[in-house]
């Protein structure tokens, strides 16, 4: 079993290969602090507001280095694997401890801590090792943010617990049976302590861009099928059903809600991890800032990865009134360890990463990535586009070996929403290049693609990338998660089906048809293409209703006209949105679109005609997506011609 | 074939004649051991010695060559050693008071004891070392250097290179860590204090939960740090004081250690038996913090708008621990005393009632210290010798 683990680990492992550190950025390591203990796992990392770095290791110490003279001087000790840290002054820091948030100060000035000020103790611990304490941030207004962990059922819970017990969030791979665990915590500047957002996992990472914007990382595990990037806001739930025990409002256990209520309710990633590929166990998110000296990418987000020796950056933009975007591979092997945990900028505008393990797959040590002003060859942006994406490089690529549509190996897929540790990647498609577009400068390709599907993940491994003088590009493997389309987004599939809006269905049995008019031919007669069935409404007639997505989906009947002439078809459906046309196509030509405007509700059923030329004997009648989504489709009526 | 038979004979003959003196030697070494050798001090009437700390002389693999056993006791050791298997740390001192005859006698009862099955020693065997062994106290190296063990026995016996907890054997300065403790709630303190009294305090419940001293202070604590976190702190002593909670039944007390429940014993929401009480103030107690003063933490919690702080040293004679405590603004105060049954408490001011209550005025309570010994510090104190400098 070790050995089949060890393989799996270099598989895993070798599919890492995307990504590789630009020659511009070179990475050096610094000698570890003198921890007593021999420790060289780091936790926490800030700088002083005098240039110096504290590091934080997990026996508790606390240390500061001055970079001009190499030497560390031991500040506080005797935390609880402190995860991180805020310098606020040169005497006094903020430290996410296992019971606390801390204030550690040096009061009387010998350069020394004296003072651990309990800042925020209002949360729980049930003293599974799993319920980790992660890294304070701070907002512009001086108000901070935390975030706990979840328990795990690698192990249970300790005879006496802080906080109120509520066995509601006891069971389950990852539980939270005390307040607030698998949330983001916000401190106000006033010192009052709120559960601020749920649905977290093992957030390992809290950080804000240069707007303001909170973001939080999670682990790939029960409920979360891939690692993400979370956009915070208040209130509201990224999936993770076990911190649902302290929502208000929400009643009952939480492994015992609807999964469709949960999906329902969950906010979706700004940014998916591909598992595997591009990082299995992110931590912090660190913005680009203006003070950096790392390149032309100010404003968008670093996020350190522990299981592999990488930092990946991440492109976030703005569609439907939500964040979302694509990540990179961006320091990437080589010098760098595994096990980036927590990052910072140093006054020099360097990058310095803390790595650690903790029994999991990491590193030690600290290491400083230094840019040396020329910029990289790589993908400034990845944007979403009305037919594809956009990539704008640092450089005039080949346009020659850019226009090779065979070079841009497009794939979309999505991961299930489940309780289950992990997901596959499911509907894995290659999605086809329909053509590519170089700028003049040569430093803008349009790639448009046959089908941009929302709600799928949407990824390439560009090959053979070089810029006019020869270089390749340095990472060139990207993952955008789709969620919106500029225009035209269908709904979120797990809001739209699932088995909860049945309420009522349970005494109202599926609606009789019975109309002397004509033959009602129901979708389980049909034959379906791409589209599912579904009896998440009421009021259908039959088994159930045809439910569209996006793509080329299609619903054939094959219907008998006792003889030739004009009929007249009944199409009844459903549309809880605005109109979602469908082409009709009768003996395999186009007939019309049918416009299918809304009926103001899922569980209000009208009816769509139609006059058509039919033959004797079998006709085919198809309805087919035109672009976008289409309706629910409970039955077809045919009326046949009559006599004259 | 005769001289078979004789030779059976006669050694069932001084069978006989050692089992006839055997009755009397052990004896006189029972007592010794038990009485003014203090060997059970240390290592206990039943011979099993202290978990970490003072190895064990029931069944011990140390004694298969008496030779070895009358240069420890008559020279002494220092240093850590590995007894069957297991790591012992406390020193051994030479036994200077006895003449030979009371040293053979204490170590052929140590022989022959608890199922042990080792050799009668003679004064005269002890008369010959303390003549011909070198002077100074052995160390583990120079001791095996002296009386090796064979290869079988050599793998589990002998010494070994000390870590960072065998340097907290003697405190000379506090020693403050947060981490999960046995007892507590997961927001809890180990404290070591210099001379060697230790305590858990609960930030959870804003109390003192326990003290201990013999043992040692908790060990192997880095494990806990640098893997995920998941092991609760191990100590080798047993307290001597634990404060009452009756939310604890004494059987609960086994599994306080224990990280795999499903559900808890109780959560601190539901804590009782908070000692201090403030007429109308019926607030749960807030903590706030600590300050290190010389090292020492002094634990700042609040109960309703009263601050208490509150600070844990050695007590003056070192037979156990002082707590030194403040209450600000000024308001009379009642404590409870409950102490388990193997300590008892004094204060320097008010008058502890019978039933453990001791009433403060408000200038009494602005500055007060209680202190808590070990009602029968004799074992501990003993330990302690061995365990300091000197």
């Amino acid at each position: 079993m070790k050995n089949l683990n060890h393989l799996l680990m270099l598989s895993l492992f070798a599919n890492f290969a995307f990504g590789e550190t630009s020659p511009n950025y070179k990475v050096t390591q610094i000698a570890n602090p003198p921890s007593k203990f021999g420790t060289k796992q780091i936790d926490g990392l800030d700088f002083l507001p005098d240039g110096r770095m504290v590091v934080c290791l997990p026996s508790g110490e606390v240390f500061f280095y001055d970079p001009k003279t190499s030497g560390w001087q031991l500040f506080a000790e005797g935390l609880h694997n402190p995860l991180g840290v805020i310098a606020e002054s040169n005497s006094s820091l903020v430290i996410s401890q296992r019971p606390e948030v801390t204030r550690v100060s040096d009061t009387d000035g010998d350069g020394k801590a004296d003072f651990y000020q309990v800042m925020s103790d209002e949360f729980g611990m049930s003293g599974n090792y799993h319920e980790f304490h992660f890294t304070p941030v701070k907002d512009k207004e001086g108000n901070y943010f935390f975030s706990l962990g979840t328990g795990s059922s690698g192990d249970g819970i300790r005879p006496i617990v802080r906080g109120k017990f509520d066995s509601r969030g006891r069971p389950g791979r990852m539980h939270s049976s005390t307040p607030f665990r698998g949330c983001v915590m916000k401190l106000t500047k006033d010192g009052e302590t709120i559960p601020w957002s749920y649905g977290h996992r093992t957030p390992n990472g809290l950080g804000f861009d240069l707007k303001g914007n909170l973001f939080v990382t999670d682990n790939q595990g029960d409920w979360v099928g891939s690692s993400k990037l979370f956009h915070v806001k208040e209130g509201r739930f990224y999936g993770h059903a076990a911190s649902l025990t302290w929502k208000s409002g929400f009643e009952g256990a939480p492994l015992k809600a609807d999964p469709q209520d949960l999906a329902r309710m969950r906010t979706r990633a700004a940014v998916v991890f591909p598992h595997g590929s591009m990082a299995n166990s992110p931590t912090q998110v660190l913005a680009i800032s203006p003070d950096a000296r790392f390149g032309p990418f100010t404003g968008q987000l670093l996020v350190g990865e522990m299981n592999t020796n990488r930092i990946v950056r991440v492109m976030l933009e703005e569609v439907g009134g939500e964040l979302q975007g694509a990540c990179v591979p961006f320091i990437d092997g080589g010098a760098l360890a595994r096990g980036c945990n927590r990052m910072a900028w140093a006054p020099d505008g360097s990058l310095y990463v803390g790595h650690t393990k903790h029994t999991w797959a990491g590193g030690e040590g600290i290491s400083r990535v230094e840019w040396n002003g020329v910029d990289p060859f790589e993908a400034v942006s990845m944007k979403l586009t009305k037919t594809g994406f956009q990539f704008l490089f640092t450089q005039p690529i080949d346009s020659k070996v850019a226009g090779e549509v065979a070079n841009w190996p497009f794939k979309r897929y999505y991961y299930k929403y489940h309780k289950t540790y992990g997901s596959p990647q499911i509907d894995v498609s290659p999605v086809k290049v329909k053509s590519i577009e170089v700028s003049e400068d040569g430093k803008v390709v349009d790639v448009h693609l046959e089908e941009l599907k929302a709600w799928h993940i949407h990824e390439v491994n560009i090959k053979g990338i070089k810029s006019a003088d020869g270089t390749s590009l340095a990472n060139s493997y990207f993952a955008y998660t789709l969620n919106r389309l500029l225009e035209n987004t269908p709904p979120d599939p797990l809001h739209a089906s699932g088995t909860t809006q049945k309420k009522g269905s349970s005494s109202g049995k599926p609606v009789k048809v019975i109309d002397p008019k004509g033959k009602v031919y129901q979708v389980a007669d049909a034959k379906l293409k791409g589209v599912k069935t579904s009896n998440s409404h009421d009021g259908y007639t039959g088994a159930g209703y045809a439910d569209f997505d996006k793509g080329n989906e299609s619903i054939e009947w094959e219907i008998k006209s006792g003889r030739e002439g004009q009929g007249e078809i009944l199409i009844r459906y459903a549309l809880g949105a605005s109109a979602r046309p469908l082409n009709l196509i009768v003996n395999g030509e186009k007939h019309s679109v049918l416009p299918f405007p809304g009926t103001g509700g899922w569980s209000t059923w009208k009816e769509m005609a139609a006059r058509v030329e039919l033959r004797k004997g079998r006709n085919s009648i198809v309805l087919v997506t035109n672009g976008a989504s289409g309706g629910n489709i409970d039955h077809l009526q045919f009326i046949g011609p009559k006599s004259n | 074939m005769k001289k078979i038979i004789i030779s059976l004979f006669s050694v069932s003959i001084v069978g006989m004649a050692c089992s006839a003196r055997d009755v009397a030697t052990l004896a006189k070494g029972k007592d010794l051991y038990n009485g003014a050798g203090s060997c059970v001090a240390c290592h206990m009437a039943d011979g099993k010695g202290q978990p970490g700390s003072v190895p064990p002389l029931a069944g011990s693999d140390w004694l298969e060559n008496s030779d070895r056993t009358i240069a420890i006791v008559l020279r002494g050791m220092a240093g850590p050693v590995k007894v069957n298997g297991d790591r012992y740390y406390s020193a051994m001192p030479p036994q200077l008071l006895f003449d030979d005859e009371k040293i053979a006698d204490m170590i052929t009862y140590v022989n022959q004891a608890w199922g042990n099955k080792g050799a009668a020693v003679t004064a005269a065997q002890v008369a010959k070392a303390r003549k011909t062994l070198p002077q100074a106290v052995y160390t583990p190296q120079t001791l095996l250097k002296a009386f090796p063990f064979d290869n079988k026995r050599g793998r589990k016996n002998g010494t070994y290179t000390p870590d960072f907890d065998d340097s907290l054997m003697v405190i000379n300065e506090p020693v403050v860590y947060r981490t999960f403790m046995p007892g507590a709630s997961p927001a809890a303190f180990a404290v070591a204090l210099p001379g060697n009294h230790y305590y858990c305090w609960d930030a959870g419940e804003c109390r003192l939960r326990y003290a201990w001293t013999k043992g040692g202070f908790i060990r192997g604590n880095q494990v806990h740090w640098s893997s995920n976190g998941k092991p609760v702190a191990k100590f080798n002593g047993l307290p001597y004081y634990r404060a009452r909670s009756s939310k604890l039944k004494p059987e609960d007390y086994v599994h306080l250690a224990e990280t795999a429940r499903s559900i808890p014993f109780y959560d601190t929401t539901e804590a009782v038996d908070f000692p201090i009480k403030i007429e109308g103030v019926e607030a749960s107690p807030k903590y706030k913090g600590y300050r290190l003063i010389q090292g020492y933490p002094e634990f700042i919690y609040k109960i309703g708008d009263y601050e208490i702080r509150e600070l844990i040293q050695a007590s003056k004679n070192n037979l156990g621990i002082t707590r030194k405590f403040s209450v600000s603004p000024k308001i009379p105060i009642t404590f409870k005393l409950t102490p388990d049954g193997s300590s008892s408490y004094s204060s320097s001011a008010g008058k502890i009632s019978s039933d453990g209550t001791l009433k403060l005025t408000a200038k009494q309570a602005m500055e007060f210290d209680l202190t808590i010994i070990e009602k029968n510090p004799a074992a501990s104190a003993a330990t302690q010798t061995q365990g300091s400098k000197e």
